[in-house]
């Protein structure tokens, strides 16, 4: 089994307990009335790998680096199946304005938050 | 005579969560509201009946809600046993060593009507509702 798999296999292991663990600290004072621990986590895992994409390049260790955080940690750690169960839960429960914010939010921030991520890196990096 | 377990008799709930596991006793480790089902029918009870919530919360003021997944591990779940006082009585030392968590409420009910779907029709009659035609005797025992 190639190395890369186990880094992957790790990250992602880690990022899923990671997501867990911080879901269930949100929703501890966020209720359970809108799902703010799922659009926590996918705005500031997009943060991040925006982020540690750029912090990344160029370095002789990128692509196992890539495999743990990126494709292991931040795959494990943001959810896009969570993201799409509980949108449509809140629709089935007629509650379609909600979900409709829910959607809106989750996409527009997450992208915004790569973007972020970019830009933060790259100042950082002296290259803003 | 109407069937001997139409009447007065106790209602039991057992409020626990989903993921529960039996504390004591032969169904040590099982899920909690499988071992109770167990324990109810190796005890003879009339029957028993589990009931799963989709949203609530319990002493620790946490919510469980199949809405969000996160708070969906521990989803309510209610079982329900109709006994005579005495029956649901007898079965209290065990329960209490087999709930961990939770909440068990008694309260009065009347059975009207208690018979399997399979009644021979010359049986039929004891098992009717009571009250229903005229002379009844509404049920009472």
């Amino acid at each position: 089994m190639p190395l890369l798999y186990l880094y992957i296999a790790v990250g992602g292991a880690l990022g899923a307990i990671a997501r867990f663990a911080l879901g269930g600290w949100i929703y501890g004072w966020s209720g359970a009335a809108f799902p703010w621990g799922t659009l926590v986590v996918n705005v500031s895992g997009s943060l991040l790998l925006g982020f540690l994409y750029v912090m990344l390049e160029g370095s002789a260790a990128a692509p196992q680096w890539r495999a743990f955080l990126g494709i292991g940690f931040c795959g494990g750690f943001t959810t896009f199946s969570t993201f799409s169960y509980e949108a449509a839960r809140l629709l089935q429960g007629g509650q379609a304005g909600r979900a409709g914010v829910y959607m809106l939010t989750s996409a527009l921030a997450s992208v915004a938050a790569a973007i972020a991520g970019f830009r933060l890196a790259a100042t950082m990096l002296g290259r803003g | 005579m109407p069937h001997r377990f139409q009447g007065e008799r106790t209602l039991m709930r057992i409020f626990i969560g989903e993921s529960d596991k039996c504390q004591e006793g032969p169904h040590r480790g099982k899920p909690l509201y499988e071992a109770l089902v167990a324990f109810f029918r190796e005890r003879g009870c009339a029957g028993a009946t589990v009931l799963r919530g989709i949203n609530g919360f319990g002493a620790h003021a946490r919510v469980h809600t199949d809405k969000i997944l996160r708070l969906s591990l521990d989803l309510p779940i209610v079982v329900e046993v109709v006994e005579d006082e005495a029956t649901i009585r007898s079965l209290l030392p065990e329960l209490d060593g087999m709930v961990d968590g939770g909440m068990v409420t008694l309260e009065r009910v009347r059975v009207i009507l208690y018979r399997p779907h399979d009644i021979a029709e010359d049986e039929r009659w004891r098992h009717r509702i009571g009250g229903l035609e005229a002379g009844d005797d509404e049920g009472e025992t």
